[in-house]
């Protein structure tokens, strides 16, 4: 072996290491487009009931996994569908050992009038594996406050047509069980594809 | 320059090739007296009662002129709302009647200003069209017709967001 091909052996060797360092890197906040929390957000302790029905303990069913959770409502006509759409069309298009390691939870801020039929169909619009979680608003809104969002509140008189203000931002639990960043309406298509193949790495527990 | 940096640019021009007030050469949906119509889209709703409706209206007249109130032929009532960001709680707000003043241009798109469709008869399917009549204290009624398209496809349509939570 020549001077040259024991230097261009050496350069690959260390191209190598390097590229193993940086996959062994746990990601950092700072390198995803969401916001970072200052401190990582404890995953809240909760039981819901699904569209189905069934019972959902929050912390047991998305233990380990990637949970994007949500709080909104279907009679949003513009905020919620935008960000379940985008969120659906980007899981789409990611490989399947990302995806299929992603969970998408939302919880409705308008129980009165989310039936688990409506809710349950409104959901199926944008993916089948996103699940819709219904309880009362007052527990609901326990569970936003545990997460330091504002509780959701109705403005309108009217029992049909009133609104319903809530936070527009997701939540992002890692495999850690814990959410580093969150997403506020605004993140588009891009965001996603770059963040989610991030937040799906094992080793965010390093953090 | 960094790759963020070239990206705002690119975003930046790309908002500015989506502005109707900055190109001459689009044709608007429809007109009457120096009001325009344009990037008219409805996302098909995900409920079966509720859904939005965007468009652009610039007036490029030299009076201005309010638009006092929508119709569709999706049925319900239509109102335009605004959006509300405060406290961390975004919400919706109708605006009542909106002024558009000469040479300026009333935008609606996701996360900003809306029409809101309730109490439709039929819930809109991908591939229908939604005719408007939008009714202005001066111009009278202009009549237009707007594509019911996916919600993903609205928002690639119209480039970028109308508000967004800061």
């Amino acid at each position: 072996m020549n001077l040259t091909a024991n230097l261009n052996a050496t350069a690959i060797l260390a191209v190598v290491v390097a590229a193993a360092c940086v996959a062994d890197q746990p990601p950092r906040p700072e390198d995803l487009r969401g916001t970072s929390y200052a401190q990582p957000m404890q995953k809240p302790d909760f039981t819901l009931r699904t569209t189905d029905g069934d019972s959902f303990d929050f912390r047991t069913e998305t233990d380990g996994v990637v949970t994007l959770l949500f709080f909104g409502y279907t009679s949003c006509p513009d905020i919620c569908p935008i960000h379940m759409g985008n969120i659906a069309a980007v899981l789409r298009t990611l490989p399947p050992d990302v995806s299929r390691r992603v969970k998408v939870v939302m919880v409705t801020t308008d129980p009165e009038r989310d039936t688990p039929e409506r809710f349950g169909a409104w959901l199926k619009n944008f993916d089948p594996s996103f699940v819709g979680l219904i309880g009362p608003l007052a527990e609901v809104n326990e569970i936003q406050i545990q997460l330091n969002l504002p509780p959701a509140n109705r403005y309108g008189d009217d029992d049909r047509s009133y609104t319903v203000g809530h936070s527009a931002r997701v939540i992002a639990f890692t495999a850690d069980n814990r959410a580093h960043v969150s997403y506020p309406f605004g993140t588009r298509q891009n965001d996603w594809a770059h963040d989610l193949p991030l937040l799906v790495k094992p080793n965010w527990e390093a953090n | 320059m960094t790759i963020r940096e070239i990206g705002q640019l690119v975003m930046v021009l790309l908002i500015g090739c989506g502005d109707p007030e900055a190109s001459n050469t689009r044709q608007p949906a429809a007109d009457a007296a120096g009001l325009e119509i344009y990037d008219a889209y409805a996302p098909a709703p995900a409920a079966p009662d509720v859904g939005s409706l965007y468009f652009t209206v610039v007036n490029r007249g030299s009076t201005a002129d309010t638009l006092t109130a929508i119709e569709t032929s999706a049925g319900g009532s239509a109102t335009l709302h605004d959006m509300i960001h405060e406290g961390g709680l975004t919400r919706m707000h109708p605006t009542g009647p909106m002024p558009i003043t000469p040479h300026d241009s009333l935008r609606l798109a996701p996360g900003g200003y809306h029409v809101m469709l309730s109490d439709l008869s039929r819930q809109p399917r991908v591939g229908d069209t939604i005719t408007v009549v939008l009714s202005f204290a001066r111009a009278g009624a202009i009549e237009f017709d707007a594509p019911v398209l996916m919600y993903t496809d609205v928002v690639r349509l119209l480039g970028d967001y109308g508000g967004s939570e800061r």
